[in-house]
């Protein structure tokens, strides 16, 4: 069972990874980031269930979800300013900022 | 092995490559929220339901709002070009990762669980007491983020020669903002 979990939790990152590495779409590179956090949730609750320390592990997902919104929350604003700036989503179009 | 879990994680990977692979944002960005859903009942039934309600509510709700927002606000008129070989690759690669990771987790957990068990006697116990530290960096983190959002989103008030400008640039319709 946590062998296959953590099976599941490498695939998972692997793909976020992938995401990050092959896409362009500054949107879908949050996306690629968001999947990787999942396998991390995946993965912590795992190990708390695997020890049998399930309320350590809730707390520390709780406090990385907050985290992972913080994050998300702000790189969606910049997003947003550098889709105002240049017009676009497309990542290689930020190298074009200067100051 | 519990067949249902393994389902659940099949329909997690599955949703995963969905959002990875949709040229649509908006339904690359569903597919997450689904995902999200799918993590949310597996985190339920590994006996960790406030995680769950946390991810349910917090992820698959606010995340999804965010990414739905951020693309009606970011509608573009040419798609960002992707390259091809990404997608050709993926299942390759793919295979190859899962075999790499099957061997090195088959390793890492084929022990039997140390099983401390819980120190405290409730979630609220552990959290409030154990891990309230955390709970102050948690509102630091909020007010980061609040404050990050505001700080990028600030605005000058434009000066009457910029009006003019702004003007004109909506007159000749080329200009997006």
């Amino acid at each position: 069972m946590v062998a296959i979990n953590m099976i599941f939790v490498g695939l998972l990152f692997f793909i976020g990874l992938y995401c990050l590495l092959s896409s362009r779409n500054m949107i879908k590179l949050l996306i690629g980031l968001e999947i990787m956090a999942k396998a991390a949730v995946l993965s912590f609750i795992t190990a708390g269930f695997h020890r049998g320390e399930t309320f350590f592990s809730q707390s520390l997902v709780i406090t990385f979800i907050v985290v992972e919104v913080s994050i998300v929350a702000v790189a969606m604003a910049l997003v947003i300013n550098a889709y105002k700036n240049t017009g676009s989503l497309d990542i290689r179009s930020l190298a074009k900022l200067k100051g | 092995m519990d067949i249902i879990n393994l389902i659940l994680l099949i329909m997690l990977a599955g949703f995963a490559c969905l959002a990875v692979f949709f040229k649509d944002l908006l339904r690359a960005a569903l597919s997450l929220a689904f995902m999200s859903a799918v993590l949310a009942v597996l985190l339920y039934r590994m006996d960790s339901p406030y995680a769950a309600v946390f991810e349910l509510s917090v992820v698959a709700g606010l995340i999804t709002v965010l990414f739905v927002s951020t693309i009606a606000l970011t509608k573009e008129e040419d798609a960002v070009r992707e390259s091809r070989w990404p997608l050709y690759l993926f299942p390759l690669f793919l295979v190859l990762f899962g075999i790499i990771d099957l061997l090195v987790m088959k390793g890492l957990f084929s022990n039997p669980p140390a099983g401390y068990g819980n120190a405290e006697r409730s979630f609220g116990a552990t959290l409030w007491g154990i891990r309230s530290l955390d709970l102050l960096g948690q509102i630091a983190v909020i007010f980061g983020g609040v404050f990050g959002v505001l700080a990028l989103f600030r605005e000058k008030p434009l000066t009457a020669q910029e009006k003019l400008e702004a003007e004109k640039a909506k007159e000749g319709g080329h200009k997006l903002w």
